[in-house]
């Protein structure tokens, strides 16, 4: 494997988001999925900085849509997984499936050691 | 789809805009965009206000380094743009050249006045730079109770300063040292100042033979300048052999009072001789006189030299060298305590205070300088009008500018097209203007040399010395100066042009007018009011000098020649000059009324009448029969009763009290002076005449006759054949003083020479003046064309429809002459009320009658007439047809 930054938490979150929006993965649209999925209040400009990082790691790749009127006419950026991106979440969680496996029984279901 | 009204809730314009500013290009739409979407949502869910407030807080979070735009220019751009500015700057001046050459002439005419000044600033700015110590060097000047500040110290005053530590030496310069030096049969007449031994260690003048650590401190040594020595001893070394020298009172200022009689002050062995330089220095440095020989002199009681007095602040300069890292202040407390202690006893208190060497010249005005100098007040008033000039060269290049603003349009919409930003734009238009001001550089250089000229020849420098010399520094000053005139001149026009927008210049501008047309036009009122104010100021000057120069003195001023008595007896030389044939009458006085020199004294009537103060001269008997001075009452003096008489004239007489001249006569006057009493009596009266300079007023007067203060003999010639007759005068003075030459001039031109200062302030003025119209009359010129080259059109129409020549004219001019109305009725009355204010202090003054005013309005109104007349003609006599047909 390589030795790449690892994903971020955060980072991971938008990654994945972005998959689940797959057609139309834009910086708002993804700020709402991640409030609505995890409950957590997120700004839009974390959002978008967070998304412009993973594009510069090679993470996603985006290009510019349709715009609308709700947008005041303005263009949006849609961002696609790229297979390196697909890659690294797929590392991320076997990585995590791994560690979880390693837990032992006792300490989900208590009792004494 | 939900319908919305059309009309949608706006973010926050102010933060969309500094969204904009900051965020790169690529990334805006997107941001903004969903910032939007977000603001529409919240405006819906939580109203306006919260949805503004948080649009806010969104673009401000954007603020981060992968957001904000890079602001480096792009490099390429600037290389080659330069060649294009470059080439379109030439094209425009040569294409436009009349208003290229309005423009640079007008430029060149105010800045190569400013020129000169600089170069007299820097001058004067150059003195007693050469001295190694010049920092911690002070001279020291006097407050006395009752007047100005002099230059002049005590002569006890090193002394006393010799005690505290901060003073590392100090130095003396003193007058009273002018008379005949002579060697081996050569005499010159040699005027030096007394020094002290320190003088050439403190200073450092440089010496081609000597020792500047010895040279004067042994009595009786002098050094001499290089000029002199070569008068004395041709091309030898003088050092070590020795001239006699005979004090004759040369050299004092104020009015020639004429040489004493000549004591000799023995030999004087010369130490040093200080060699020729081109640097300045504001001491005179003919020769220096070790100050020890004053001691010397004292005590051989030869020539009336006194011991040092406190009292005596008039013939001594002071100057101390400060240890280092000394501050003045510390040196301004130890005079103060000097100054207690020396005049504790005494009412009379002076104050001293320490005055940087460096600050010397250029002057302020003091009384009693070493030598004279134009004060610093006179270049401030020199510089503004310099600088009015300049405003005006600075409005037409402004005014022109915009007015071809038009045509410069298009230019400025394609460059923007192409991508040039505002700033570019308005750099182009900067570097223009700075192009054209380094261009009116060479040009007022040039200007520059003839001014130059012209001044270093005014009879006034004579006293200053001006000799304006030019140095590669200087030169940078002037490259400096006009890129700052460049800069100023250019910045309004180019904010002006580089605002145009290329959807304005496709709009084909009728909208757009060549607006500030206020602003223009009150840039042309005020060309016209400065130029009026110059021209009646320069008419009453010239007015005023013209009456100056033909006063009624009073007494007759032809064909009478003042002899200076150069300290011989007034009855020998008059018996003797009498013998010439041609000689009418002669008589004596003791200094030339007009002159300028004053004396007086204060007299009473009564033993408890206050003193009146009356002017004083003394005068032989028959002065006033030779100088046509009318005798009103009584009769001149005698020769006998001298002592005992005095004459009055009308204004005397008045003043004290008497209500006619004829009651005067044989009446006592009480006069005490110096402790003693005396009470002439009044034996005539004679009629006011003028005698200080044209400018004050006419004093009362008493007149006295002691033979032992004549220092003139007044020679009336028959005006025929002057030069011979001063031949004969030469051969006959020779009887009496083989010595020396014969030193005469002729009264009127005495007379006429206290007014040269008059002229030659004249002179400049008439030069200013005449700059100042030229400047605003070519800027005018060019207003006038491009008016009437706008218009050609509406011209052409209107012909068509039946106006005739006369009426476009009209129509043309009508513009132009409100202004110049506007200008009339601002400029009159400063015109009158500045004017009024400076003649308040002149006696024999002209009136301010309209005349003047008239003049130069007809002036201003003739000329400006001239060039808008001659150019609107041009338009209103086109054939419509070609009007009409160019497009």
């Amino acid at each position: 494997m390589n030795q790449r930054n690892h994903l971020g938490e955060f980072e991971e979150i938008v990654l994945l988001t972005v998959g689940i929006l797959y057609d139309d993965a834009y910086g708002l649209a993804i700020t709402d999925e991640i409030e609505q999925r995890t409950y957590r209040k997120v700004t839009i400009s974390s959002v978008h900085k967070t998304l412009m990082r993973l594009e510069q790691k090679g993470y996603l790749h985006s290009q510019m849509g349709g715009a609308t009127e709700e947008r005041g006419g303005r263009k949006k950026r849609l961002f696609t997984i790229t297979n390196s991106g697909k890659e690294a979440l797929r590392e991320a969680k076997q990585m995590r499936n791994a560690l979880w496996q390693a837990v032992p029984r006792i300490v989900w279901e208590g009792g004494d050691i | 789809m939900s319908n919305k009204p059309s009309y949608r809730p706006h973010p926050p314009r102010w933060a969309t805009h500094f969204l904009h500013w900051y965020c790169r290009p690529e990334l805006v739409d997107e941001v903004e965009g969903d910032l939007y979407e977000l603001f529409q949502r919240r405006v819906e869910a939580k109203g306006l206000r919260q949805a503004q407030l948080l649009y806010w807080l969104n673009v401000l979070m954007f603020l981060h380094p992968d957001y904000i735009r890079k602001r480096k220019y792009d490099p390429i751009n600037h290389t080659a743009m330069f060649r294009n500015y470059f080439k379109v700057t030439f094209r425009n001046l040569l294409r436009y050249k009349l208003f290229s050459f309005i423009n640079i002439f007008g430029l060149a005419a105010g800045m190569s006045i400013c020129l000169l000044i600089i170069t007299m600033l820097a001058e004067q700015k150059s003195y007693d730079q050469f001295h190694r110590h010049k920092d911690r060097i002070y001279r020291i000047i006097t407050q006395p109770g009752f007047s100005n500040q002099t230059a002049s110290s005590p002569a006890l005053l090193t002394e006393a300063l010799a005690d505290y530590p901060i003073v590392e030496k100090t130095t003396r310069l003193r007058r009273g040292f002018g008379g005949d030096a002579t060697h081996n049969q050569t005499t010159v007449p040699l005027i030096g100042l007394y020094a002290d031994s320190t003088l050439l260690t403190l200073f450092d003048f440089p010496m081609k033979y000597g020792d500047p650590e010895q040279a004067l401190s042994d009595p009786f040594s002098v050094v001499l300048s290089e000029e002199m020595a070569e008068k004395l001893f041709n091309e030898e070394n003088p050092v070590g052999q020795t001239i006699s020298f005979t004090q004759r009172g040369l050299g004092r200022q104020g009015a020639s009072l004429g040489a004493e009689k000549g004591e000799s002050y023995g030999d004087f062995t010369v130490t040093g001789v200080l060699a020729e330089t081109s640097q300045k220095s504001h001491i005179p440095q003919n020769a220096f006189v070790s100050f020890s020989t004053r001691q010397a002199l004292h005590r051989l009681d030869i020539g009336k030299v006194q011991s040092e007095k406190w009292s005596d602040i008039w013939n001594t300069y002071t100057y101390v060298l400060l240890e280092e890292k000394t501050s003045p202040t510390a040196l301004a407390e130890a005079l103060d305590q000097v100054a207690e202690r020396a005049y504790a006893t005494v009412d009379e208190k002076n104050r001293f205070s320490p005055q940087a060497l460096t600050r010397i010249t250029p002057a302020p005005m003091m009384n009693n300088e070493l030598s004279m100098a134009m004060p610093v007040q006179a270049y401030y008033f020199w510089g503004m009008l310099a600088l009015l000039i300049m405003l005006t060269a600075g409005f037409n290049y402004t005014n022109l500018s915009i007015a071809r603003s038009l045509a410069r349009a298009k230019e400025v919409g394609v460059r923007k097209v192409s991508g040039a930003f505002r700033s570019h734009l308005f750099g182009q238009f900067v570097g223009e203007s700075v192009v054209m001001a380094l261009l009116a550089l060479i040009l007022s250089v040039l200007f520059f040399q003839l001014l130059k000229a012209g001044f270093v020849n005014l009879s006034v420098n004579q006293y200053f010395h001006f000799d304006l010399p030019e140095s590669p520094a200087l030169y940078l000053y002037f490259v400096l100066f006009g890129l700052l005139v460049g800069l100023l001149a250019g910045i309004y026009p180019a904010v002006y042009m580089s605002r145009y927008t290329p959807l304005m210049v496709l709009k084909n501008f009728k909208i757009i007018r060549p607006g500030g047309l206020g602003i223009r036009k009150m840039m042309i009122t005020t060309q016209f009011t400065i130029s009026l104010m110059f021209i009646v100021t320069a008419l009453i000057f010239y007015q005023q000098l013209d009456q100056y120069l033909h006063l009624e003195y009073g007494f007759s001023k032809e064909n009478i020649l003042n002899v200076d008595l150069q300290g011989q007896s007034y009855e020998p030389v008059a018996h003797q000059l009498a013998q010439v044939n041609t000689v009418e009458t002669i008589s004596g006085c003791w200094f030339v009324p007009g002159s300028g020199f004053t004396m007086g004294k204060d007299v009473k009537r009564e033993a408890e009448d206050e003193t009146t103060n009356l002017s004083y001269m003394v005068v032989t008997p028959n002065y006033f029969n030779n100088h046509q001075i009318p005798i009103t009452a009584g009769r001149t003096f005698t020769l006998e009763n001298a002592h005992s008489e005095v004459v009055l004239n009308e204004k005397a007489v008045q003043l004290l009290g008497f209500t006619h001249p004829q009651e005067a006569i044989g009446t006592p006057l009480i006069i005490s002076e110096f402790g003693e009493t005396t009470t002439p009596l009044i034996v005539g009266v004679v009629k006011d005449f003028q005698d200080g300079m044209p400018m004050q007023e006419m004093n009362p007067l008493l007149l006295h006759y002691d033979s032992a203060k004549i220092k003139v003999a007044n020679v009336r010639i028959l005006p025929t054949d002057v030069r011979s007759t001063l031949a004969d005068l030469k051969a006959s003075w020779k009887q009496v003083d083989p010595q020396h030459a014969l030193e005469a001039s002729f009264l009127e031109d005495q007379l006429n020479t206290s007014l040269q200062v008059f002229v030659d302030v004249a002179k400049v003025f008439g030069l200013l003046t005449f700059l100042a119209i030229s400047v605003a009359c070519l800027g005018l010129l060019g207003m006038v064309m491009f008016t009437a080259e706008s218009r050609i059109k509406e011209m052409g129409v209107r012909k068509v429809l039946g106006a005739n020549v006369g009426q476009l004219v009209f129509l043309l001019s009508k513009g132009f002459l409100q202004l110049w109305l506007l200008a009339i009725i601002i400029a009159l009355p400063l015109a009158y009320f500045g004017n009024s204010l400076w003649l308040q202090n002149f006696a024999n003054r002209i009136t301010l009658g309209p005349g003047v005013f008239l003049s130069g309005t007809a002036v201003m109104l003739g000329l400006g007439l001239l060039v808008v007349v001659s150019q609107t003609l041009k338009t209103a006599i086109r054939n419509p047809v070609d009007s009409l047909r160019d497009e």
